[in-house]
């Protein structure tokens, strides 16, 4: 199952965030006799408060099921966990629209999250690092390669 | 011609024979006159005769050196005149001389030019002749000669040739590896001048848009190597 909430997660700070978000979200939940969407409004952005209720509404959990919105928000943070982390070396920081059309264009989405970081010495494109590979597309490695 | 010293000392030997002459017959007389001196000592009446003979004496001497006198300034005048006498002619003789060596030179310079001139016609129609015999005894010689010429500086050719052939070789392999071993080096030293510049230009080359295309082109070639798939 796809959940839409992992949809518009794309790197591993933004993973974090959510994780405690959600990890508070499910203390908090049932505090009350009845779920409290105040309290959940109050966590997650309203972007994410949506989405989670979409996830809820499309997997057909009653939210007033206290045992099966928490097993759901516990599998939510399972899948969070073993989302599959992809390293993106850039030359400079990147925008949260670049990086959103990067995993776009790569169908990256709710598959995989970025860990990046910037390193100025390969002077442009981008370098991955995936499952113990490195894949160089930067401005360096082409220079070097031209110069060979 | 006498010369001036000789008439002089012959002069001079002719007064001092006189001046001898006459001392001799002064000394001669004075003898007499001492030995009759003697005598009168013994015969007074002689001295008387002694007396006179010393006076003639003594006149005859005068004469003799006033003869001696004449004789040198005669002698003397004469020789002026024989001097002058040897000038004039010497000059003349001078004179006479210098025309005919002018004469002798003219004539050698004339005789020169002819010379000159027939030894040219002789030396032209020579080698005129000498040109024809060349031409017609040396023909059938020179063209063997040639032949030789040919043959061997074909044969030299042949060897000098192979000769070179070989050094080329060798000096084509030395310059290949020499070209080698420049490029080489040249290709180090440019590639450290690029790595250079590219270092310092580089970094500041791109601007954000630029990255930002850099990077879609990247991903570009991502999903070309199907790296997420």
């Amino acid at each position: 199952m796809k959940f839409n909430t992992l949809k518009e997660i794309y790197t591993v700070l933004e993973v974090e965030m959510l994780r405690e978000k959600l990890k508070e979200v499910r203390a908090h939940l049932f505090l009350k006799k009845d779920i409290d969407l105040k309290l959940i409004s109050q966590i997650m952005s309203e972007q994410e408060t949506q989405l989670l209720l979409l996830d809820l509404k499309q997997s057909s959990i009653n939210i007033k099921d206290q045992q099966k919105s928490l097993d759901f928000i516990d599998n939510l943070i399972d899948k969070l966990d073993q989302m599959e982390k992809v390293s993106f070396i850039f030359s400079f920081l990147p925008k949260q629209e670049i990086i959103k059309k990067v995993f776009k264009q790569l169908d990256l989405q709710g598959k995989f999250i970025m860990d990046y970081s910037v390193d100025p010495s390969i002077y442009g494109g981008v370098i991955i690092l995936k499952q113990g590979k490195v894949l160089d597309y930067s401005i360096k490695k082409q220079v070097e390669r031209i110069l060979k | 011609m006498p010369n001036n010293t000789s008439i002089q000392i012959l002069a001079f030997n002719i007064a001092l024979f006189l001046f001898n002459f006459a001392l001799i017959q002064y000394l001669v007389t004075k003898i007499l006159i001492y030995k009759n001196l003697q005598k009168e000592k013994v015969i007074e009446p002689e001295q008387k005769l002694l007396l006179e003979a010393n006076k003639k004496a003594e006149e005859i001497i005068a004469d003799a050196s006033e003869k001696a006198t004449q004789i040198i300034t005669s002698s003397s005048q004469k020789l002026e005149k024989l001097n002058q006498s040897f000038e004039e002619q010497v000059n003349i003789a001078i004179n006479v001389e210098k025309t005919k060596l002018k004469e002798t030179f003219s004539n050698i310079n004339t005789n020169n030019v002819n010379l000159n001139s027939e030894i040219n016609n002789i030396l032209r129609q020579n080698m005129t002749d000498l040109g024809k015999g060349l031409q017609e005894s040396g023909k059938i010689s020179l063209d063997n000669i040639f032949k030789d010429l040919q043959k061997d500086t074909l044969q030299t050719s042949k060897t000098i040739n192979k000769k070179l052939d070989n050094e080329y070789q060798i000096a084509i392999v030395q310059l290949a590896k020499y070209k080698e071993e420049q490029k080489s080096q040249i290709d180090t030293k440019i590639l450290e001048q690029i790595k250079y510049i590219t270092k310092q230009v580089l970094p500041n080359a791109f601007t954000s848009k630029e990255n930002d295309d850099l990077i879609f082109e990247s991903i570009n070639k991502v999903k070309q190597d199907k790296v997420f798939n």
